[in-house]
């Protein structure tokens, strides 16, 4: 599996997904495109960017190197990456319910304590000032709508 | 002179110590504003309309002003620190200042970036001062054809952006288009893609994707193998620019002004526009293309001073006609409307006194932002330094308020993290993330424009050679794809010599 | 003892976010109020909110927060409004933007994600009919004229709106469909690059609303033949309305602020009264004629009545715009 050829599927992938949904659109015609006519347009030059690589690629293509993806080693590379996506895909889902200050304090603790791997009262501390900090220079300088924690209202 | 007498007595108001603060506030604010991605200058004036009810009409605009191009002069700081761009018109210098910094050149592309800025700034307004009522007509005469015509060129540019091979552009390309579309198309009221989600109604939100995609991805690709990040100790020095970085910087400064200028007249958010034609333009004159995107100073000099001169020139058809072209100039005439004072084609000569001061505090505000913003980059530099481990969160919090601070949404916030892994994946598969966000963002202009100009014609092609201005741009943008396609196909020296030899 | 201590705890918690919330209905409001604008910010919508929000600060004695909430014409803010704690700290921008939404959604056979009664109307404090304006220099020097063409070569006529099924797009549908004209429309984004088109003499004519028309009207940059309505403006009192030309196709933009539909009575009807005193103080007024719109409050329950009347225009007028959508 080369990078090459991964990228190659996604195209086809998505190029697929989106011809099978365009097709329900009214496709118009050159002198008056309809709302599918881009859509279904563009999914099909990217099915051909796909096919097309997965062709040139099986052929070796033309002295370019092909990088190879490595699975052994991804799987250590996504640990750190995967668990900050994890904490904080937690946190947006959190955030209009526990509003800004507790939230984001929580997730910078859990950053600091799990990821960034500080003993718990450094963590405790750091997330406390980055979440008051964070919460009067966004919401009360700069006033940004953020959201409340509708029990205790800040 | 009139137009020298006029802007004399425009700047013995400005003088005056209360529109000078008010100014200055609004150069500190908007600096603020910008430097914090995702609030853009547009949040920052709507925010301070209802500050600006006491000031009177000449404060209250000098004021908003201020935060516009003050946002302009930020926008640019966390796109080069930390490939966050502060808001769209910075995209593009993400993608040579964030390589600057990693070479710790940062310091000096924040440099250039102020000064570039100044330039374009000050440039504009000279303009702005001499042209805006022909201008102000000028801009009117581009319709739906001539934008298109524009928009072509600008793609037919982007076809040539990629870094490497050309074939790992072009299906970007075409997914930042499919992207694009999702949304209730604007011309029948269909929904596409939208699989029932309101939020998705108008489609996706630039900013986060951007910020998604490069800033998100960018914190995800520096965390795979340690949480420390060796960033080498910048000196005094080290800030400044080199003299060869100066010199180079120069031409990309004069291009910028003037396709700054001459871009923001347009309708839309011509800064973006104005800034990526700018990139690509260089990128085109350029010596060595390929270095483009490696960190080269003239990828940062040229989008910052032109985005800087399309904000002034923006102002043009608002102040010369009361029709604001974006956003922005939208909301600083809706709170000149609220001071009473009707900005239109009377504007000027009504409100003499109040256009005069403008220009003349621009000017002032300009000068504050550069005295503001030098200083600044040492501060900027240094606070990089704090251990990745503290700063990635703070990054991370960075971009999420960023983000929700443009709609208040958290369907945003999803689309960012979605981004984040979008950009993730397709870098480490080296494909060319810049391509689709700048596809993104001319895809959906591009497609309206070409509709409405056949609605308009009732489906006849013709209509896109009918004015002269769009004559001259379609024949432009002919000539470019053409050069396009030679440079493509043209033998280099390397076959040339290979070719001698199994000849020979 | 952790399960006393746990449930003591839970008990504590209940109870003081209940007592609060009656402290909060008694003498509200208690702390600032949020006034989600379902549009994006700088609109006229935007700013019409917001001076309401200025003035109406010092009648309620707390501060009105403006949030924008933009997405999908008003629906994605006008869901968020809806679905807000009914407590009276939440209130929505209501306008001709909710009925323009729902009764699209209806029409094209979709449920609406939010309906008229998820509200309770606080009140209304505009109620602007658009202008029919055209470029300077267009051959129409009167509604008549360009009608008279319009029936000479149907379906050839340009106009321009700020949006498919918008506030500038549905009065001339409705005008059209009143009269048995037949246009072109091409759809722009946003009322702002329609007037540069008209004024750009791109498209032959438009309908836009007067704070935006106005000025450029005194400019020269383009004439107004009309206004669609059943009532002349003051300020261009020279200019006919639609009911002097005997056409009956009103359609009006209107703004004004509602509340989650369980809000307590008492807290609406001081919305309510602080609303009245809002559309009668002089600044108010200022902020909102000053750019050439007119203040013309209604009640919470007229507007109710407004929505009926308008929804049923719309509805029909929706029908047969979902119907010409090209389905191939």
């Amino acid at each position: 599996m080369t990078k090459e050829r991964g990228a190659s599927i996604i195209f086809l992938i998505i190029g697929l997904y989106g011809l099978v949904l365009c097709r329900q659109l009214p496709l118009g015609d050159w002198r008056d495109p309809g709302p599918g006519f881009l859509p279904c347009g563009l999914s099909i030059l990217l099915i051909a960017s796909g096919v097309l690589w997965l062709i040139r690629g099986k052929k070796g293509g033309e002295g370019k190197k092909k990088e190879k993806i490595i699975w052994r080693d991804a799987g250590k590379k996504l640990l750190t990456p995967a668990k900050i996506l994890a904490v904080t895909a937690v946190f947006v889902l959190l955030l209009e319910r526990t509003g800004y200050l507790l939230t984001s304090f929580l997730y910078v603790f859990i950053v600091f304590f799990w990821i960034s791997r500080f003993p718990l009262w450094i963590a405790l501390g750091l997330a406390l000032i980055i979440g008051l900090g964070s919460w009067y220079f966004f919401g009360g300088i700069l006033g940004v709508p953020l959201p409340r924690w509708n029990l205790f209202n800040f | 002179m009139d137009v020298l007498n006029n802007l004399l007595d425009g700047f013995q108001i400005a003088l005056s110590y209360k529109n000078i603060y008010l100014c200055l506030l609004g150069c500190i604010w908007g600096t603020m504003v910008g430097v914090l991605p995702g609030i853009g200058p547009l949040a920052g004036i709507t925010l301070l309309i209802p500050a600006t009810f006491g000031l009177g009409p000449t404060g209250g605009i000098i004021m908003l002003a201020g935060i516009y191009y003050g946002a302009m002069y930020g926008g640019s700081t966390t796109s080069i620190l930390m490939n966050i761009p502060g808001e769209s018109a910075s995209v593009v210098t993400c993608l040579d200042g964030y390589q600057m910094t990693l070479k710790g050149r940062g310091g000096a592309a924040l440099f250039i970036s102020a000064w570039g800025s100044w330039v374009g700034g000050t440039l504009s307004i000279v303009g702005l001062m001499f042209l805006t009522p022909f201008l102000a007509n000028f801009a009117t005469k581009f319709g739906p054809p001539e934008m298109f015509a524009i928009l072509l060129i600008a793609f037919i540019l982007l076809g040539s952006l990629g870094r490497g091979s050309f074939f790992r552009t072009i299906p970007m390309v075409f997914l930042g288009l499919l992207v694009s579309t999702i949304g209730m198309d604007p011309f029948t009221g269909t929904l596409r893609f939208t699989h029932g989600v309101t939020e998705l109604y108008d489609g996706i939100d630039f900013i986060p994707v951007a910020m998604g995609a490069f800033g998100v991805s960018e914190i995800l690709i520096s965390t795979e193998e340690s949480l420390v990040r060796i960033t080498h100790r910048v000196r005094l020095r080290e800030l400044l620019p080199t003299r060869e970085e100066l010199r180079a910087s120069w031409g990309p400064i004069f291009r910028g002004s003037g396709l700054g200028f001459l871009l923001g007249l347009l309708p839309g958010s011509a800064h973006v526009l104005a800034s990526f034609v700018s990139y690509l333009t260089e990128k085109r004159l350029a010596q060595k293309p390929e270095e483009f995107g490696t960190g080269r100073i003239e990828g940062v000099a040229g989008p910052e001073t032109a985005n800087n001169a399309a904000s002034g020139s923006a102002m043009i058809p608002f102040l010369g006609l009361g029709i604001p072209t974006g956003p922005a100039p939208a909301v600083m005439m809706i709170a000149l409307m609220i001071h009473g004072v009707r900005p239109g084609p009377l504007f000027i000569s009504e409100h003499a006194q109040i256009f005069w001061a403008l220009i003349a505090s621009m000017y002032i505000g300009n000068v504050i932002l550069v005295i503001l913003n030098l200083p600044l980059v040492s501060l900027f530099v240094n606070m990089l330094r704090v251990p990745f481990r503290i700063l990635f969160p703070i990054i991370l919090l960075i971009c999420l308020v960023g983000t929700y601070s443009v709609n208040a949404s958290t369907t945003d916030l999803i689309v960012l993290l979605c981004f984040g892994v979008f950009g993730y994946v397709f870098r480490k598969l080296q494909y060319d993330v810049a391509s689709f966000i700048l596809a993104m963002i001319l895809g959906p202009m591009m497609e309206m424009t070409f509709r409405q100009s056949l609605m308009r014609s009732a489906g006849s092609f013709s209509i896109f050679w009918g004015s002269s201005i769009s004559l001259v741009l379609m024949v432009a943008s002919g000539l470019l794809l053409l050069w396009n396609i030679y440079r493509e196909l043209r033998p280099t020296k390397a076959t040339w010599e290979s070719a001698l030899k199994e000849g020979g | 003892m952790k399960k006393i201590l746990g449930f003591s705890v839970f008990t504590l918690v209940c109870f003081l976010s209940l007592s609060m919330g009656l402290i909060q209905a008694a003498d509200y409001p208690t702390r600032p109020i949020t006034l989600i604008n379902p549009m994006p910010p700088g609109g006229t919508l935007d700013v019409q909110a917001r001076a309401w929000a200025a003035v109406a600060e010092k009648y309620l004695g707390q501060t009105v927060v403006v949030v924008n909430k933009p997405g999908a014409t008003g629906m994605v803010g006008a869901v968020a409004g809806a679905k807000a704690q009914p407590d009276g700290y939440t209130l929505t921008v209501a306008s001709v933007n909710f009925t323009n939404a729902i009764e699209w959604e209806r029409a094209n056979g979709r449920r609406p994600p939010f309906n008229y009664d998820d509200f309770i109307y606080i009140g209304s404090f505009t109620m602007s009919p658009t202008l029919v304006v055209v470029p300077y220099d267009s051959p129409y020097k009167s509604l008549q004229d360009l009608m008279k063409d319009a029936q000479a070569k149907p379906g050839q006529l340009v106009y321009c709106s700020g949006g498919l099924y918008g506030m500038s797009h549905l009065p001339i549908a409705i005008f059209a469909n009143a009269t048995g004209l037949k246009f072109r429309h091409v759809p722009y984004k946003g009322g702002g690059p329609c007037l540069q088109a008209v004024v750009g003499k791109h498209v032959d004519f438009a309908f836009q609303y007067p704070p935006t028309s106005l000025p450029l009207m005194r400019g020269n940059k383009l004439r107004v033949l009309a206004v669609a309505g059943e009532r002349r403006l003051k300020s261009i009192p020279d200019i006919p309305c639609f009911k002097d030309l005997g056409i009956n196709a009103e359609y009006y933009g209107w703004v004004g602020i509602a509340a989650p539909k369980k809000t307590p009575p008492p807290i609406v009807e001081k919305l309510r009264e602080a609303t009245k005193k809002t559309a009668e103080d002089k600044a108010f007024n200022a902020m909102i004629e000053k750019p050439g719109d007119e203040v013309y409050y209604l009640h919470g329950d007229e507007v109710r009545k407004h929505i009926e009347k308008e929804g049923k225009t719309i509805a029909e007028i929706d029908q047969e715009l979902a119907k010409e959508a090209p389905k191939k």
